[in-house]
């Protein structure tokens, strides 16, 4: 079986983080459980 | 800790805990079979195509339901003030700025109550610190002010998220309006292309949600506050990232089994999970994955992951794969 370095193959340019995780942190707001709440403080 | 008279007689009594317990569940009982919530739950199930707009539309019913709202609170509160050691079965939300109580729950609606303090607000803005976002969830969402608390919202708006998103073309958010919230406003606010931002507020906010998966937009997308430029993207479905974590483990613990796993993995609807399940397969079997490759690179509908596919593909058919890929034959 031929296996190829996961690390070797390219990634999309648009890169998507798991459910629930975040880049920056919001203005304001808060991921709860599952839910996100869409309310954000300026 | 230093319990107080009548907690300790409550702890030391076996009875009063059970009557505790007891209390728990009747309440929890008779929730459920209130008309507000076999009314919406009915509603739900009767509707054939559950899209966002008709699920919030039952939403708006119930938010308009005042009787119905305030048999559910008329119920907490004399079950807490015949025994000040019950605690409501309905699952509560919190975070800095709001504490909240799930009044119902299903795969189409998530419907909740919540406060959000106005020092909470002021306290969230002084403690800023790093970079910051501006988010659009994905999801379609109808708010109920019960009490504005005098706020004032900025109303935001972006490209639309759609299944061929891509970094490149996701563009910058954008100012709409800027306004003060009325006592009793419905907002709808499509999270595929709207967002909004609290920007003041005098007193405590007051507000039912009510939050619809249906229709949902594949990304949850992040726009920097300040510059209003692209800063990320994650993924809304829960089930496809908890899968591309389980596939990760799977070819690290070098699991041959799994590549039908794998294989039904790339008819994922997420192009990012399509493509993630393509590089775990390539990981752990590159014979099993090439067929698949090939078919990728023609055919997915995103360019991104055609354009990975192609790539991928034409290492792997070089004079120089074996050095560049570190193929290796066990």
């Amino acid at each position: 079986m031929k296996k190829i370095d996961i690390n070797k193959l390219p990634e999309l340019a648009t890169k998507v983080g798991i459910h629930g995780s975040a880049k920056q942190r919001e203005v304001g707001g808060a991921a709860c459980g599952s839910i996100i709440i869409a309310i954000i403080v300026g | 800790m230093m319990p107080r008279e009548e907690l300790s007689r409550w702890l030391a009594d076996p009875q009063s805990q059970n009557a505790t317990t007891d209390r728990l569940a009747d309440v929890s009982g008779r929730l459920k079979a209130l008309p507000f919530v076999q009314r919406l739950r009915s509603e739900i199930e009767a509707l054939n195509q559950p899209g966002a707009d008709f699920v919030l539309g039952c939403a708006q019913r119930a938010m308009d339901d005042e009787q119905g709202l305030g048999e559910i609170f008329t119920c907490l509160i004399e079950a807490a003030a015949a025994d000040p050691y019950f605690r409501p079965s309905l699952r509560s939300l919190a975070s800095e700025i709001h504490t909240g109580i799930l009044l119902f729950d299903t795969a189409e609606l998530t419907l909740f109550i919540s406060v959000m303090p106005a020092e909470s607000l002021a306290a969230k803005r002084r403690s800023r610190d790093g970079r910051r976002s501006i988010v659009f969830p994905g999801s379609q969402s109808l708010y109920k002010f019960i009490r504005s608390g005098g706020a004032t919202f900025s109303f935001w708006e972006a490209p639309p998220i759609e299944d061929g998103f891509t970094a490149a073309q996701s563009g910058r958010c954008s100012l709409v309006e800027r306004r003060r919230i009325a006592d009793g406003e419905l907002i709808k606010v499509d999270g595929r292309t709207q967002s909004f931002v609290i920007e003041h507020a005098q007193g405590d906010l007051v507000y039912l949600q009510a939050i619809s998966s249906a229709d949902r937009a594949p990304l949850t997308v992040e726009y920097d506050s300040d510059t209003l430029d692209y800063v990320g993207s994650s993924s809304t479905d829960e089930i496809s990232s908890r899968t591309q974590m389980m596939l990760s483990l799977l070819r690290t613990m070098e699991r041959a089994d799994a590549v039908p796993v794998m294989i039904d993995m790339l008819a994922n609807p997420h192009f990012y999970a399509r493509w993630q399940a393509m590089r775990e397969l390539l990981a752990l079997d590159a014979e099993a994955a090439l067929p698949h490759l090939a078919d990728m690179a023609e055919k997915d509908p995103h360019p991104e992951v055609r354009a990975a596919a192609a790539a991928t593909l034409h290492a792997i058919s070089g004079a120089d794969a074996e050095r560049e890929l570190e193929l290796e034959a066990n």
